[in-house]
């Protein structure tokens, strides 16, 4: 009892201190607050049943991003069926300074194809390496080379038409 | 054009500026932690019961067996076709967890509430499956569901198990062919799971959005109509086919999604070109097959993950 007690106490402290960047990468990835929330959920839940493990091995924040990438990718598939247009979705953030960039990145992210939209997330909001993306989201460094370049490429030419509402 | 460094900047202003209630999600997904944890616990069991029983079941079919058995290659192979022995019907219902999951994972209007018989193939295929299908295996199962003198090409092997993207060419131009496969257990609902009494239904059930997608892009001239229906296929399960919306690019294609009985989503996606080498380049109006076909090979059961 006094372990679990202990572990308990050890994962809200991590869940806490991680919660918010979590759900920074997980909503830049799905775009949508709601499932950015869920998301996260889902991962701490995760992050939660096999703390015993993961803390022993050092390497929780590791742990946490590749359950967070892969219940995005998983998830998302099932929530196509939902999906509205761009146009359609409601804004339900938090408010902050610049409304229109926000809304001007977050619907370009949403253009970008889900595989790619992860990489580019982790590398250029996280600035991991290709190696450790490629070792985030198991998959090779040639692959994640080629989601980042394809992602990068859709979401440059979409934010080229707004570049004036953020690059002034 | 926008810099590299600008675009990463701008992520991190934007994200800068998000502030979710952390509280609140760390207090949830404790909750749902433990409840995942105490279902984790009922499923080690559940598998131990038909470990146990399997073991019986193959240690009763060594004594029974002929002395000309297969060979061990034949021997693979023939796990990935239906089978109809009384032995893995059996196997499929021993086990009252994988039973009652699965009637619950089926989805509304399934075999289970209806009352009506199992289909061969529910029957035949196991209720949890452990091991992804190879990018080898995906390939060698779509070339045996496509028609003859389908052609196959640049098999991408970076996504791992469980993902297969190819070129498909039919003689009308290139197409880029993607299978997904994978176990229902990987998609879960936070707030289905955190409701009480919710235990064997963290599946969400397939539906076409209301109304349907639009467009994003310029849809070719001649292009398949959007379109969305769901459906129970014969083996049982819940089907979605679809064509769907057209991105920026006018890149859109059939996409098929097959929650089958054996806690298994097979998903493909047939487009009407493909990545040059990232960018989508269409090159035909509609996407090679029918959706007729593509049904076809979603649910075929040699899909195993």
């Amino acid at each position: 009892v006094a372990d679990r007690t202990e572990d308990g106490g050890e994962f809200r402290e991590f869940a806490s201190a991680r919660a918010g960047q979590l759900f920074r990468i997980a909503y830049l990835t799905c775009c949508d607050w709601h499932e950015a929330e869920d998301l996260v959920q889902i991962t701490l839940a995760k992050l939660y049943v096999a703390w015993h493990r993961v803390s022993k091995a050092n390497n929780a924040d590791s742990y946490a991003r590749t359950v967070l990438m892969n219940t995005y990718l998983s998830h998302r598939r099932l929530r196509r069926s939902g999906e509205l247009p761009v146009a359609a979705m409601a804004d339900t953030g938090a408010p902050v300074e610049d409304h229109d960039m926000r809304l001007a990145l977050i619907a370009a992210l949403r253009q970008v194809p889900p595989r790619s939209r992860a990489v580019v997330v982790l590398r250029h909001l996280e600035d991991h390496s290709i190696e450790s993306v490629a070792q985030l989201m198991n998959i090779s460094p040639a692959a994640v080379k080629s989601l980042n370049t394809r992602g990068l490429a859709r979401l440059r030419e979409v934010l080229d038409a707004d570049r004036t509402l953020f690059l002034s | 054009m926008v810099k590299d460094e600008e675009l990463a900047e701008l992520m991190k202003q934007v994200a800068a500026d998000v502030y979710p209630a952390a509280g609140v999600l760390v207090n949830q997904a404790e909750q749902q932690g433990r409840r995942l944890r105490r279902r984790r616990l009922a499923w080690i069991a559940g598998g131990n019961a038909i470990v146990v029983l399997g073991i019986a079941a193959l240690a009763a079919a060594l004594v029974q067996a002929p002395s000309g058995a297969q060979p061990s290659a034949d021997r693979g192979l023939a796990s990935l076709q239906p089978a109809s022995g009384s032995g893995s019907r059996g196997a499929g219902s021993a086990g009252p967890s994988g039973t009652s999951s699965s009637a619950s994972a089926a989805g509304p209007g399934k075999s289970a509430a209806s009352g009506q018989p199992e289909s061969s193939v529910s029957a035949s295929l196991p209720t949890a499956s452990t091991k992804p299908m190879t990018v080898h295996q995906m390939l060698a199962v779509l070339r045996s569901l496509l028609p003859a003198g389908s052609e196959l090409t640049d098999a991408r092997k970076n996504y791992g198990p469980g993902t297969l993207e190819v070129n498909y060419n039919d003689g009308n131009g290139l197409a880029d062919i993607m299978v997904d496969i994978t176990p229902f257990t990987q998609v879960e609902s936070a707030k289905q799971l955190l409701q009480p009494g919710a235990s064997g239904s963290d599946v969400l059930a397939l539906s076409c959005p209301h109304p349907l997608w639009s467009d994003e892009g310029q849809r070719p001239a001649g292009a398949l109509p959007i379109s969305c229906a769901v459906r129970t296929p014969p083996g049982g399960g819940i089907e979605r086919d679809a064509v769907m919306y057209a991105d920026g690019y006018g890149f859109y294609g059939y996409g098929i999604y097959d929650q089958r009985p054996d806690h298994v989503e097979v998903f493909i996606q047939v487009g009407n070109g493909y990545f040059d080498p990232y960018l989508p380049h269409v090159d035909r109006a509609t996407p090679p097959g029918s959706m007729k076909l593509w049904e076809q090979v979603v649910e075929s059961p040699l899909w195993r993950a």
